[in-house]
């Protein structure tokens, strides 16, 4: 065999992979379909496949010629020989057929990514958002929603540019990517449901008005929203879908927790057959890039996901990913593969998935019973139905900074709502709100830190009051020496960080 | 140009050029980069004990789905990860610069092989292609330059400084490297026409890619002193350091001969080193480890964080192991073998090419990486002339031309190719040199009969 590339990556452009729907179907076009010239940033055009990986994958699978065009190391230096991984309830998955560990260890032969993974995740796909035929989505393998957002953002948006997003949104966007790039934000306002399509109208009338460029991208956390923990119904989708066609937005709609959503109450876990419908799924202009990842229902440390998008945009996407990281991690990629086909053969993928939701209902159960019996009166919350967080608002506070000393003080670290404020994390005016994880803490650790927090609140109530009648009988829960010399002061934890060696 | 005396500057050593400030050499990105403050958080309060932690966003360990993982290596090692070990390789980083077992493990290998003279500090990278991506978005803007060979690696030219505008320029080289003169000089000469001035050389110093070079210390010194004095930052991208095999040497040099780098030599605090497993072990692990002036450390590693919340942890507990079991005399066995594997299959290709190509083509024997620059002679104008008896005769390489800095240019004409020895087995290296001959020889019979 005189190629290096086995025949079965062979592909005719280097590029176009496994469409999901079958490329000889019809395809009906969306009047509303987008042309993603106007949207493509200047990076974005100067990217072109480029010459050598386009030599790599022309003569992959082509036996007869001698290929040294390509620098693919040669596998026999790679150092594993199998892997053999214990899963929980007993069962084990080894990973010892020679070329499926060499394919582990080499790089990536597809730029779209392995393709066993990748023909998984088509099916998978497919049968939970079935997807309309006019969006011709496609899928490229990432490396997890937070690198994926990245590339999408130096494809859409780029240094300088602007942006839609919940007024609320993951802190990581806002400091990690928007401030360093100069991209500006609009926040649009929220209510239990998530993004309000009135907002998002008025949103937009202001930019236009306002003379400055108009956002033509809007991020959205549409399932335990990302801190707020709204999930978005099917019509609240519908309302924005249609705004976004309308206005001409691409939807940028990162959905880690959609494999969280739970039912705390008696009835079964929706497993995967039970969830809310995605932005995917009404998706008939091709206009929704939908971010998927392993991080929150599988395994984070594999730093894998997908994208699913119109094949244009997963063009620039796959480049840029190509340049970035040269794909993603190959020994993850067939690690997660042989998991779901293992896992496939025995329905598996469904009973685990239910476990974890069934793990996370309890544990906002348990965060949920601690609240009511601690902060009636004290805070609101909604409770969540997905994801991990629970967003109190605190009463008798104009920003949740006025108990933060003492809560750290405490031993109770939250984050401060005004972290995730698209302003963030130093916002205009004052922000009340906390957002609580109840991903790690045990229920004792739970129960400690809302009493902790409901204390710290009476006396905060009773301070504001000037009366002392609020004032909880007991004291504050006794702490370890060692947890109040080893917490910072509060000076660390506001908007001007010390500078962290190592970091 | 070996043992050339000081410049009468007296600025040899790159004295005096200390990097006290490095904030001047950032870009507007490079300098908004702070850690965000939700990992801060995350990181403040990691392994501190009676905090009750609702801050971060991590999922919970109860429902990561691996209770084991082993792993068997082709040398008979068997690594099996403690229990610590499983949970810690499932779940998010939770320090900015990486898994820290394998952070150690790596402040301690730049140490023992570098001993870099200037403040430091060490990263684990998600490998070299995005550490190179992200610490040029850390130093330059748009519009600025990057000093290189005149030749260099295609891939950045592709997918990373054209694509961010950032401007290329290339300097001549010769079979030890960049000319540290025509550095000098065209560094001088920008200046006196009050150019814009490159902010950082890049360059690939041991089985450089394309041209296959090897610097040797003397050279490297000269080139380091120009950079000291223009105020260069040095990006020293070095995949093949461990893949050296050269003609003369008793025995493979294992992992504690490879030479002297830049960063041993980094008096100023001038040089990003980057460093990779991909070469060493395997590419699909994704994993690498950056040295830096602290300052450029900690930016580099919030952007990182930033860009993707670090390299996946799962390799990075398991190299760590790996590396564990192994030692540094394992290490070294390691580095032995795959030497030997390279420099078999590059004395293959030159001992071919000796007996098939000569006259026909030129190139030295490589003593580092996975590449040969072989230049056509045969009246070849340009790797393009070639197309059509190449696909005839079913043998291809990488053109020249898309390595230059200015990329393929058809007018001036590009007659080298990139040929890769390393990608392929013993047998296919024979086969390939001798279709590129036939392929030289016909095309130097039709010239003929013209």
């Amino acid at each position: 065999m005189l190629s290096d590339v086995p025949a079965r990556f062979v592909q005719s452009n280097g590029v176009a992979g496994a469409k999901l729907k079958n490329a000889s179907d019809a395809v009906p076009q969306s009047s509303t379909a987008v042309d993603w010239a106007t949207h493509l940033t200047a990076e974005a055009k100067l990217r072109s496949q480029p010459t050598l990986r386009r030599l790599v994958v022309g003569s992959a699978g082509k036996h007869e010629v001698a290929g040294l065009h390509g620098g693919l190391p040669h596998p026999s230096i790679f150092p594993l020989e199998g892997i053999t991984l214990h899963l929980k309830g007993g069962a084990s998955l080894t990973i010892d057929d020679p070329q499926t560990v060499t394919d582990a260890q080499q790089y990536n032969l597809t730029s779209q990514g392995y393709d066993p993974l990748r023909e998984w995740v088509r099916v998978h796909t497919n049968e939970q958002h079935h997807p309309p035929p006019s969006g011709q989505h496609d899928i490229l393998i990432t490396n997890g929603n937070n690198h994926t957002f990245e590339v999408l953002v130096a494809n859409l948006v780029g240094a300088g540019g602007c942006m839609l997003c919940e007024e609320f949104t993951y802190p990581h966007v806002v400091e990690s990517v928007a401030v360093p790039l100069g991209i500006r934000l609009h926040g649009v306002a929220m209510d239990a449901e998530g993004l309000q399509p009135d907002a998002l109208r008025q949103a937009m009338q202001n930019a236009k008005q306002s003379g400055s460029s108009v956002p033509k991208v809007l991020y959205i956390i549409p399932t335990g929203q990302n801190p707020t923990g709204a999930v978005s119904g099917l019509d609240r989708k519908k309302a924005i879908y249609q705004i976004c066609q309308e206005e001409d937005i691409i939807i940028l709609e990162d959905d880690p927790y959609y494999y969280l959503q739970f039912s705390t109450g008696p009835g079964e876990q929706p497993g995967l057959a039970g969830l809310q419908p995605s932005y995917l799924s009404l998706d008939v202009d091709g206009r929704v890039a939908r971010m998927d990842t392993f991080s929150k229902f599988l395994v984070p440390g594999l730093r894998l996901g997908w994208l699913t998008v119109h094949p244009e945009l997963l063009l620039k996407a796959c480049m840029t990913l190509q340049g970035a990281t040269v794909g993603a991690c190959g020994l993850s990629q067939v690690i997660t593969a042989e998991l779901m086909r293992h896992w496939e053969q025995k329905g598996q993928l469904e009973a685990h998935v239910r476990d974890v939701q069934g793990q996370y209902a309890r544990r906002a159960a348990c965060l949920l019973r601690a609240a009511d019996s601690h902060l009636q009166g004290l805070a609101e919350w909604v409770a969540p139905t997905a994801g991990m967080f629970l967003w109190m608002r605190l009463l008798h506070c104009s920003d949740a900074d006025d108990v933060i000393q003492q809560l750290v003080e405490a031993g109770i670290i939250v984050l401060p709502g005004r972290v995730a404020h698209f302003q963030g994390p130093c916002p205009p005016g004052g922000c009340p709100f906390i957002r609580m994880s109840f991903s790690k803490a045990s229920s004792a650790e739970m129960e400690n830190g809302i009493s902790t927090l409901a204390w710290i609140l009476r006396a905060r109530s009773a301070q504001a009051n000037g009366s002392s009648k609020n004032l909880a009988p007991t004291a504050l829960p006794s702490l370890s020496g060692a947890c109040r010399a080893a917490t910072p002061g509060m000076d660390q934890m506001a908007g001007n960080p010390p500078v962290v060696p190592g970091l | 140009m070996s043992g050339s005396a000081p410049e009468a500057n007296g600025s040899c050593n790159g004295a005096g050029h200390a990097i006290t400030d490095i904030e001047k050499y950032l870009s507007t990105d490079g300098r908004a980069r702070q850690s965000g403050s939700l990992s801060k958080l995350i990181f403040k309060f990691t392994g501190i004990p009676d905090v009750v932690g609702f801050h971060g966003g991590l999922p919970t360990a109860e429902a990561f789905p691996f209770s084991g993982i082993k792993f068997s290596l082709v040398d008979g090692e068997q690594i099996s990860l403690s229990s610590d070990q499983v949970k810690a390789a499932q779940q998010y980083n939770v320090k900015g610069d990486g898994y820290p077992p394998l952070q150690t493990w790596a402040e301690e290998a730049v140490q023992k092989l570098h001993a870099p003279p200037a403040d430091h500090a060490v990263s684990i990278t998600t490998g070299s292609n995005h550490a190179l991506d992200i610490v040029l978005g850390l130093l330059l803007d748009r519009g600025d330059h990057v000093l290189t060979e005149e030749f260099t690696y295609p891939h950045m030219v592709d997918s990373i400084t054209g694509p961010r505008g950032y401007q290329l320029w290339g300097v001549s080289y010769d079979n030890h490297g960049i000319i540290p003169e025509a550095m000098d000089q065209s560094l001088k000469q920008a200046a006196a026409e009050k150019r814009p001035l490159p902010k950082v050389l890049y360059t690939v110093p041991i089985g450089q890619n394309p041209a296959s070079f090897c610097i040797p210390a003397q050279r490297r010194q000269e080139i380091y002193d120009v950079c000291s004095r223009h105020d260069l930052l040095i990006v020293e991208d070095d995949p093949y350091w461990a893949i050296q095999f050269p003609a003369h040497s008793d025995g493979e040099l294992g992992v504690h001969r490879l030479g002297e780098s830049f960063l041993s030599m980094d008096t100023d605090g001038r040089v990003v080193r980057l460093d990779s497993f991909a070469k060493m072990l395997a590419p699909g692990l994704r994993v690498g480890w950056l040295t830096a002036h602290p300052e450029l450390t900690a930016r580099f590693s919030y952007a990182m964080h930033g860009s993707c919340l670090g390299p996946n942890t799962f390799m990075q507990v398991v190299l760590h192991q790996m590396l564990m079991q192994w030692g540094w005399e394992g290490l070294d066995r390691h580095c032995k073998r795959i030497q030997g594997i390279y420099r078999r299959l590059a004395d293959t290709f030159h001992e071919t090419a000796q007996e098939e190509l000569t006259g026909l083509a030129e190139w030295e024997r490589p003593e580092a990486g996975m590449f040969v620059w072989l230049k056509f002679l045969a009246g070849v104008h340009d790797y393009d002339d070639l197309l059509n008896l190449m696909l005839e005769q079913k043998v291809t390489a990488a053109p020249g031309s898309i390595c230059h800095v200015e990329g393929p240019q058809p007018d001036v004409g590009c007659p080298w190719a990139r040929i890769c020895f390393a990608a392929v087995t013993q047998d296919q290296v024979k086969t390939g040199v001798q279709r590129l001959a036939k392929v030289l020889r016909k095309y130097q019979a039709a010239q003929q009969t013209r």
